[in-house]
Parts: structure tokens; sequence; C-alpha cells
């Protein structure tokens, strides 16, 4: 017979069953950005999750790398919000302001950027 | 039901006032330093030009709020524009440096009252028209060299000098002639458009490309194709500011530097990013501010001339009275020997400057001094409390 404490068992048995995979795919989505966002490519680990160890980084997984490994120019992010736009500005492409020293000893100033190709 | 004193005839007149009456803008540096190090440097340093800070971070920190005060006390926001501002060691060399960088951090487009649709807008600019903080943060981005100062490997041993007074001794670096043009660009005063392709950002243009004309083409920028703005950026002296105050109230003060009644752009060929068209042209005559070669000639303190025009065009309102182009000395000059004043905000004196009886694109507002932006609800909330005595 179903007592009432063997229901409330099986509910927190059910509860805990369903809670644990999503509570896993949670950490493995945390630790993939975490690996994308704070790790060096180079120290990536790749593991098979069938045998559990170590295994070679897929022909994908190292061109992916490799882009990782290069500065991307930075790009003017745009957002949406309350019917309006916003762009992030880089700050590559701020105006920078140079100087150069000429053969009188006078400083020349003037404008140089680094502008990305977005 | 309305008292025959409160008729519409007076409400709309009653808010108007209120709503005029925008502030001066409140420029504030944001010291992103870490201790020790760029405006929290403690080498010791002496006052110098009205700058009465002790060590070199204070000084380079009353320098730029001191530069950041000369452009609020002339526009016109009930926004606070914060500054992220920092002093970090950048390339240098005896022969060339970095100077500073800086620009708008953010760009914002299709806001409540936004005089053009579909058009980004740097943020401080954006956040004065629509009356309210759009994004928090900072609104302007600037660093400045510190290797600069006190190195003998660095530009042959000039320095940036702070004082407040437009004076540099010897081959020292204008700092606050220096800030404010910087400052100038991160308020408005350049296009993001990309000079080597051609194309807007998003594909939507900023609205300094919209007051751009190429007089060969016979059109702005808006109107041409994006391989037509790469040609257009180095199409020397035809590139020209169409905007109507500068038009109207710039053009005929200058000796040179114009065509056909407009104000050229700095267009060389072959274009150079980061200079050109984001700057008035080399040929104008008196130099100003917002060319792009620093010219000895130009002093702050005395005004940045053309600029308040250009700024007007794009959407500031200009305030105390402040004239187009503006040239009105400080009311106050500071000496080396004075007590601190980074306030600045004492207005130029007033004077029916051409720019007074309001330009196109907002003109100049009643008066400066403190107004409340309350003061509509103020009014309202005393007339409903004269009505409920009444009744």
């Amino acid at each position: 017979m179903l007592t009432p404490i063997k229901f409330a068992n099986a509910l927190a048995i059910l509860g805990l069953m369903l809670a644990c995979p999503v509570a896993q795919a949670q950490n493995a989505s945390d630790d993939a950005q975490q690996n994308r966002a704070h790790s060096k490519p180079q120290a990536r680990v790749f593991i098979d999750p069938k045998i559990g160890e170590r295994r070679l980084p897929s022909a994908d997984e190292r061109e992916q790398m490799r882009q990782y490994a290069q500065p991307q120019p930075q790009t003017m992010q745009v957002t949406h919000r309350d019917g309006m736009r916003f762009v992030h500005v880089p700050v590559d492409r701020r105006m920078q302001l140079q100087a150069e020293v000429n053969a009188q000893g006078q400083v020349r100033s003037y404008h140089g950027e680094e502008q990305s190709h977005d | 039901m309305i008292n025959s004193w409160l008729k519409p005839v007076w409400l709309p007149l009653l808010l108007g006032l209120g709503m005029s009456t925008a502030q001066a803008a409140n420029i504030v540096v944001v010291n992103n330093d870490s201790p020790d190090e760029g405006f929290n440097d403690t080498t010791p340093a002496t006052p110098v030009g009205g700058n009465p800070g002790t060590t070199l971070g204070q000084q380079r920190l009353n320098a730029l709020q001191f530069a950041a005060n000369l452009l609020g006390a002339r526009l016109a926001s009930n926004i606070t524009i914060p500054i992220d501002a920092e002093f970090n060691p950048q390339q240098c060399s005896p022969g060339n440096a970095t100077l500073a960088a800086a620009g708008a951090t953010t760009l914002v487009a299709d806001f409540r009252n936004a005089p053009f649709a579909d058009t980004f807008y740097p943020v401080a600019l954006a956040n004065a028209l629509a009356n309210e903080d759009l994004a928090a943060g900072p609104d302007i981005g600037a660093t400045f060299n510190s290797g600069i100062d006190n190195n003998p490997e660095c530009l042959t041993g000039m320095d940036w000098y702070y004082g407040f007074d437009d004076n540099p001794p010897g081959n020292d670096l204008n700092f606050i002639s220096t800030a404010t043009h910087e400052l100038v660009h991160g308020l408005g005063f350049a296009t993001f458009t990309n000079l080597i392709t051609g194309q807007f950002v998003e594909g939507t243009p900023d609205v300094y490309a919209r007051f751009i004309r190429d007089l060969i083409m016979g059109a702005t920028w808006p109107e041409l194709t994006a391989p037509q703005r790469v040609a257009s950026a180095s199409n020397d002296g035809n590139l020209v500011w169409d905007g109507p105050s500068t038009i109207s109230q710039a053009a005929p003060t200058l000796a040179n530097g114009t065509n056909q009644g407009w104000v050229q752009l700095f267009a060389p060929a072959p274009s150079q990013p980061g200079s050109s068209v984001s700057h008035w042209d080399t040929d104008v005559a008196p130099n100003a501010l917002m060319e792009p070669f620093d010219t000895a000639d130009v002093f702050v303190t005395q005004g940045i001339g053309l600029a308040t025009c250009l700024l007007q065009d794009v959407g500031w309102t200009l305030i105390n009275n402040t004239r187009c182009p503006d040239g009105a000395p400080l009311s106050r000059q500071p000496s080396s020997d004075d007590d601190v004043d980074l306030s600045e905000g004492d207005p130029p004196p007033a004077s029916g400057g051409p720019s007074s009886g309001g330009g196109s694109s907002g003109g100049c507002v009643l008066a400066g001094g403190t107004p409340d932006p309350f003061f509509p609800l103020l009014v309202l909330a005393a007339m409903l409390f004269l009505r409920q005595r009444r009744v």
C-alpha cells in the first residue's frame, strides 16, 4: 500500500532523477563557456565521453582553436531595446591622436585610426 | 474642471518655459586608473598655469576636468556625461608617440525626440535629446599617454602641460587643448562611416554623416553609395559641412576654407582614416580647434570656435549665450597663483551674437543658470494646490 511517507519519498526520488540531468547539462554548458572565455586555446582538453579519456581534437575543433588564437578584429555590436538600437563602439574605433617631432624639434600632432573591417 | 486662470493658453506657456531651460551639461571625469598610476600618480608637481595640483596625478585629473567643464558650460543636457578616462603608457619614442585616443562609447538610434529617424547618435547627445539616460555606463572613453611625462626618451623630452592658461612653455604639449579636441569628437564631431569600405554602421548613417555634402557629386553622404562615399572622402576641397548653423553663421566669418559658402572638411587624397572627414579642412582660416593637426594659435580658453556651430547642427543646444562660432573669452582668466577653479562654468559674456536668435537645430536656450528640470511638475502641483484651496 502506498503510504503518504512512501509517496513523498517517491516524489523526492523522481524529482532528483529529473533534476540531475538538467544540472549536469547546465554544468557542462558552463564549463564549455568557461573554456572558451578564459582558457588559452592550447590549454583546452578534449575528453571522449564514451571512455572518459583524452582524445585528439577533430579537424573542426583544430580550426576553431586556430581562429581563437588569432586576434579578432573588434566589430560594432548592435543590440536592440525598447525600439532603439545601440552600438557598442570598440576601443579600436576611437580617434587616435599621434605626434611626430620634425627636424626643427617641433611637435606635429595628427589623427590616425585603426579601422576594423566590419 | 480647470479654473479660468488655468486655461490652456497659460498651461503650454508655463510648461514650455520649464522645458526649454535645460541646464549646462555636467561632464564628469571617471578616474579609471589604479593606485599610484595615471590620475593617481603621486609624483610631486608644482602648481602651474592655474592648475593647483601638487601631484602629477592631481594635475592630470584637474586638467581633464577643466576641459570637460569648458565644454559642459557651452552645451545643454540634463543627463550627466561620464568620461571613462585613463592615463596609460603607450607607444612613445624620441621621434613619435601616441598622444591620446577618445570617442563615444555607444551609438543610439531611434530614441525618443531623435531629430532624424534611422540615424545613429553618440550616446551623450542622444541622452541630451531624449532627456533620459538611455545607456548606463560611460558616454565617452578617453585614454592619454602617461609615458610622455618626465621621460627624456619620449618626444625628445617634451611633457604634457597641465596649466589652464593655454600657455605651454617651449615645445610642451597643451593638454587642455588636446583633451578638448578629443572630447568634442566624443560629443559628435566624428563620423563612424568606414572610410575604407564606405559602409555605414549596420547600414545606418550617423548624424555627422547626414551633414556631409560632396559638391562635385551634388549630394549628401546618405544619398551616395558606399563606393561613392569612399571616393568622396578624398574629394579635397569639395567635401563640405552642410549644417545650417555652420553655413549661416560660421562660414561668413572665415577668411579661407570655404567653398560656395560651405565650410570644407578635411578630405586629402589618399584618404587618412582617423583624420579624413571628421575634421575641418586645414585650409580653414583662422585656424580652428577641430582641424586635424595641432595649431599653436588656437586657444581653447578663448572658446571652441566653429565647433559650437557643428555641434549645434548635429543636435546640441548651446547654452549660456554661447555663440556660433564661439570666440568668447573666459570671464575669468586663471593665473598660476590663483586658487583652484575647475568650474570654468562662468558663462561667456552675454552678447547679441549671431546665434542668439536661435539656430536651425535648437538654437540658444533662454538662459543658463541651474533651472529645475521638474519645473513643469512643480508648476502643476502649485496650481492644483491653489485650486484646492479656492474650492
